[in-house]
């Protein structure tokens, strides 16, 4: 049971298209020394619509957006202790045909305890689900206030700088949230049938939003961003049956939602990166083993509904070492 | 064509302290992919509502009626008693009115005046009451059509003021050097994802 709880957590590590980062802790916390290090590139290209405000869909000038995302676990204390990094290593936001900001992004620090494990009640599984709590600390690494870099004595400034601030690499905000996580997976034998590993893990979380440093100027004395509620649910499913073993396949949802003055108008955010910003968004995984413990995998998401968001798909490619 | 700006001098040296686990943000890399989006609109003077105290916006160059390419509309306006708006506007003059209302999700408030002072130049005065979304790179648009959609046309829609947070929200008074077409519409925008944010469809008045 441990293995294939451990296989499925290789892959639970959903996107969201609204998140820094586009993998996540999950319920399973690592023994320790024990770790887990995920590489991924993630694309929105072309997005030429926008969830407006009012969570109507608007035309916009197409929108593009690459990350590559870096990703961590790692076990320090049995069952007690789990560290993560999460952030990217890289973003271009892309007006396209007209501007481009590039540079690092936010990265997120966060500690996972296990609240609840079946085997530690000493019996086989009486509530096969564990459940694990955590808080994670984001941090503004990126740039929140792109500069085009002219004087501005340069009579373009006023021009440019718009276009710059159009495509903040960061929030610009040191922000707290606290999740609780829950997991659970099986093995579903089938007579003479091959058997189906099976997973489901979800969770919900609570960001504390704080006020941006150094916001463009059309943004200053916004004051905070609005907190917001964190959802996810992933179900995933492998066949047992050899080289099938190889492949999970997986389903999930994310749900972003601002919690204070929802109806408020804010300080709008057109990158994803600002205040009010909001989505549902449903997806899907394929993983792959390539060697051991080494996977790749290839996940797309969508909004279903969202505001403040470009409308667009976005796609995931990863590669994944546990050890 | 492409144009490229080099990194803020110190991002290096910010991205060191992050290595170090320092909180501290890098900055990140600007560039114009296409140089014709360089705008040079019209010439601008932000009055304030005190007015007198004409301050030209250094940031735009006179582009001048002949960079608008907006046809004069030739308007007489018969038998509009002279408000004495202001010394040197003439009666013959147009005078168009209008409030601003939502547009995709934003909300936009409040009034908006055209007035051809005959030299040239348009005064637009926004109202105690106006207010627009805090979007990136809002502006000031009149147009001679009454949707700009997801393209700005440059000949057509005209960008007479780019807004900073302050002026955002409040009364003000800009005068332009441009020739009214004969249906203006006046639109708040974001200019770098050409949404429209706010629409006043005014119409002429009696002074």
């Amino acid at each position: 049971m441990r293995r294939v709880l451990l296989a499925a957590l290789a892959l639970a590590l959903g996107a969201t298209l609204a998140t820094p980062t586009a993998a996540e802790a999950q319920a399973w916390v690592r023994d320790p020394g024990s770790g887990y290090v995920q590489l991924g590139y993630r694309v929105i290209r072309d997005a030429d619509r926008f969830f407006d405000p009012s969570g109507d869909v608007t035309d916009i000038a197409p929108y593009t957006q690459h990350t590559l995302n870096l990703y961590g676990e790692l076990g320090l204390v049995d069952r007690w202790l789990q560290l993560t990094v999460a952030g990217e290593l890289f973003r271009r936001n892309v007006l396209v045909d007209q501007a481009a900001v590039a540079g690092i992004g936010d990265f997120r620090v966060g500690l996972y305890t296990g609240l609840y494990e079946p085997e530690s009640s000493g019996r086989s599984d009486p509530f096969p689900v564990r459940i694990t709590a955590g808080i994670e600390v984001g941090l503004p690494t990126g740039d929140p206030n792109p500069s085009p870099n002219v004087s501005q004595s340069d009579p373009n400034f006023a021009q440019l700088d718009a276009f710059a601030d159009t495509l903040p690499t960061s929030d610009g905000e040191v922000d707290v949230t606290f999740r609780l996580l829950a997991g659970w997976g099986t093995r579903i034998r089938r007579g003479s049938r091959p058997s189906l590993d099976v997973y489901a893990t979800g969770g919900v979380g609570y960001a504390l939003r704080n006020t941006p440093r150094r916001l463009p100027a059309i943004l200053e004395g916004a004051g905070d961003i609005r907190d917001q509620l964190q959802t996810r649910l992933e179900l995933g499913i492998r066949s047992t049956r050899p080289v099938l073993d190889r492949f999970w396949f997986a389903v999930r949802y994310n749900g972003l939602y601002v919690v204070q003055n929802r109806n408020a108008s804010g300080q709008q955010s057109f990158a994803g990166l600002g205040d009010g910003v909001e989505v549902s968004g449903i997806g899907f995984v394929v993983s792959a083993a390539l060697w051991k413990t080494l996977r790749v995998s290839f996940g797309a998401d969508g909004a279903v509904a969202a505001r403040n968001l470009p409308s667009a798909a976005a796609y995931d490619l990863s590669l994944s070492y546990e050890f | 064509m492409q144009r490229a700006f080099t990194m803020r001098a110190g991002g290096g040296t910010t991205c060191a302290l992050l290595a170090l686990g320092v909180l501290a943000g890098c900055d990140a890399r600007f560039e114009l992919l296409d140089d014709s989006l360089i705008d040079p609109g019209p010439g601008v003077a932000d009055l304030g509502l005190d007015g007198g105290n004409a301050t030209p916006d250094a940031g735009m160059p006179d582009g001048g009626l002949d960079d608008a390419g907006l046809a004069d509309a030739g308007l007489t306006d018969a038998g509009m008693p002279d408000a004495g708006v202001d010394a040197g506007v003439g009666s013959d003059d147009p005078l168009f009115a209008g409030t601003f209302e939502d547009r995709n999700g934003y909300t936009a408030t409040g009034d908006v005046t055209l007035e051809d002072l005959g030299d040239g130049n348009v005064r637009i005065t926004l109202s105690s009451g106006f207010s627009t979304a805090a979007v990136p790179g809002p502006v000031l648009i009149v147009s001679d059509r009454d949707s700009i959609g997801r393209r700005l046309d440059r000949s057509r829609d005209i960008i007479v003021f780019r807004f900073t947070r302050d002026a955002l929200v409040g009364a003000r008074e800009i005068v332009v050097p441009l020739t009214l077409p004969e249906n203006p519409t006046v639109f708040t925008y974001c200019e770098p994802f050409t949404v429209e944010t706010g629409r006043a469809l005014v119409s002429e008045v009696t002074r």
